[in-house]
């Protein structure tokens, strides 16, 4: 078998029967169902709202937990403690075993969303909202982002120790996000111009959180909940545009290219 | 096999020198045990030969640099402690060695045999330290390796009997120990490190 396919799977084995692990999957998993209860009992746009704002933070608060937290363990704890140096002592040159176990990684993480979509959907029927392909959508965009979170953390813990590695991922996904809302309230002529060019070349240059067109009309009611707080700048409400293809292409590259900078750092690391 | 002059090993870049001036020659069928305290660079020096700490000194191993892709594919290695991921059973761990060697799953399951793995289907973080041990010799006996790179090494009849066969065929033993009870007399030869030199 393909030895980063040998190394991507255990990496996801080892993974998924972590206690940690397995507690945020069901816990995510219970507030999904909670809120589709809640949702039950509500009529309407209040009804979809009510669904809609649970399972989008979950992938908000839930994504963020799990992609940090496998990001973050990517290098550091295992290349001390001994475990990388077993797959590389094996023949395995170390960019290709630092790619499969940021891989081994991205596929759990998708296993991870993949199980709470499918509970959101059948959340979502059982309650008579059908599959709900507006919030399916509203999954892909947030796990695409989850994947940035886990690459950045990934490359830092070549270097940090787990703690950091995840926070500086997580701050580095706030200031993609923060980018697209300046960059929508630019476009909308609601903050200085002085301000415009330097937005717009950061907004060119960095990767950008992706909006899916489910989260960006919820946030302009005000109703997206904590996934999505009403964007507001010098009291003017702005609503952020769903992200074009051309956006979800630009972060999937970055998210590439991040991978490929943390496999090629690892070279020179001492390992044990 | 091995030829080493002047081993250096330094973990940071203008930091303090883990081990300096360390030679080392090991030819085909015979052994080297690296004695010292803890902390005296026993294992900086096998991680130098393996090229996972990034060594200095003129270091052949098996007629190639340190860390050579191909070359570690002749090379067994049983690390010390603890060096497994948590969630893995014992067995997945070697298997995964021995998959990546080339040698197919079974060579994994043979290797756990030989080294008397009592439990083999256990997560690595509920193993003995025994059955630690064992599971880090069978990692480095799979597919009958030319060089046996081995840290700590518990002194079992099976680990016994993997470093004379070893040897018997023609694959060069270095291992590192701070309690070596009869490894000395099994390797033929040692080192006794001080301080990161040889002492």
């Amino acid at each position: 078998m393909n030895p980063v396919l040998v190394i991507s799977r255990i990496e996801a084995r080892g993974i998924s029967r972590r206690r940690w692990f397995l507690g945020l999957l069901v816990l995510g998993a219970a507030v999904i169902v909670a809120g589709a209860a809640l949702a039950a009992g509500r009529d309407g746009l209040a009804a979809i709202d009510t669904m809609r704002s649970w399972t989008a933070a979950v992938y908000l608060v839930g994504g963020l937990l799990v992609s940090a937290t496998l990001g973050a363990s990517a290098v550091n704890r295992d290349a001390d403690g001994g475990w990388i140096g077993l797959q590389v002592t094996t023949g395995i040159p170390r960019v290709p075993v630092a790619l499969a176990r940021i891989v081994g990684r991205i596929a759990t993480l998708v296993a991870v969303f993949a199980a709470w979509m499918i509970v959101a959907a059948i959340c979502s029927a059982a309650i008579g909202q059908g599959g709900d392909g507006a919030l399916f959508v509203h999954g892909l965009a947030m796990l695409e982002n989850m994947v940035l979170v886990l690459v950045t953390a990934s490359l830092c813990s070549v270097a940090l120790g787990p703690v950091a590695s995840g926070i500086v991922a997580i701050f580095f996904y706030v200031s993609c996000l923060s980018l697209v809302n300046l960059m929508a309230a630019s476009n909308e002529g609601v903050i200085g111009s002085s301000w415009t060019g330097l937005i717009e070349v950061l907004y060119l240059f960095f990767p950008r959180a992706i909006t899916s067109p489910m989260l960006s009309e919820m946030q302009g009611r005000g109703a997206a909940g904590i996934a999505g707080a009403q964007l507001e700048i010098n009291q003017n409400v702005v609503i952020v545009p769903p992200a074009s293809w051309l956006t979800v292409i630009w972060t999937l590259l970055w998210c590439a290219v991040i991978a490929v900078a943390a496999a090629l750092s690892f070279r020179r690391r001492a390992i044990s | 096999m091995i030829r080493a002059r002047a081993i250096e090993v330094r973990y940071q870049r203008g930091g303090a020198l883990a081990v300096a001036g360390v030679n080392i020659d090991l030819r085909p069928g015979a052994g080297l045990l690296i004695t010292g305290d803890r902390g005296s660079g026993k294992s900086s020096v096998l991680r130098a030969i393996l090229g996972l700490a990034g060594p200095g000194g003129d270091i052949t191993v098996l007629g190639a640099r340190p860390g050579d892709p191909p070359t570690l594919r002749r090379i067994g290695w049983a690390p010390q402690a603890w060096p497994f991921a948590f969630g893995l059973r014992a067995r997945e761990v070697v298997r995964m060695v021995a998959e990546l060697g080339g040698h197919g799953a079974a060579a994994g399951d043979r290797a756990i045999e030989e080294m008397a793995v009592e439990a083999p289907g256990a997560r690595v973080e509920s193993l003995e330290m025994e059955d630690v041990r064992r599971v880090c010799m069978a990692c480095a006996t799979i597919g009958e390796p030319d060089l046996l790179v081995l840290d700590d090494p518990w002194e079992f009849p099976e680990t016994t009997a993997a470093i004379r066969s070893a040897m018997d065929r023609g694959a060069a033993v270095l291992a590192a120990s701070s309690d070596p009870g009869g490894l000395p007399a099994l390797l033929g030869a040692s080192i006794h490190l001080v301080d990161g030199a040889p002492g």
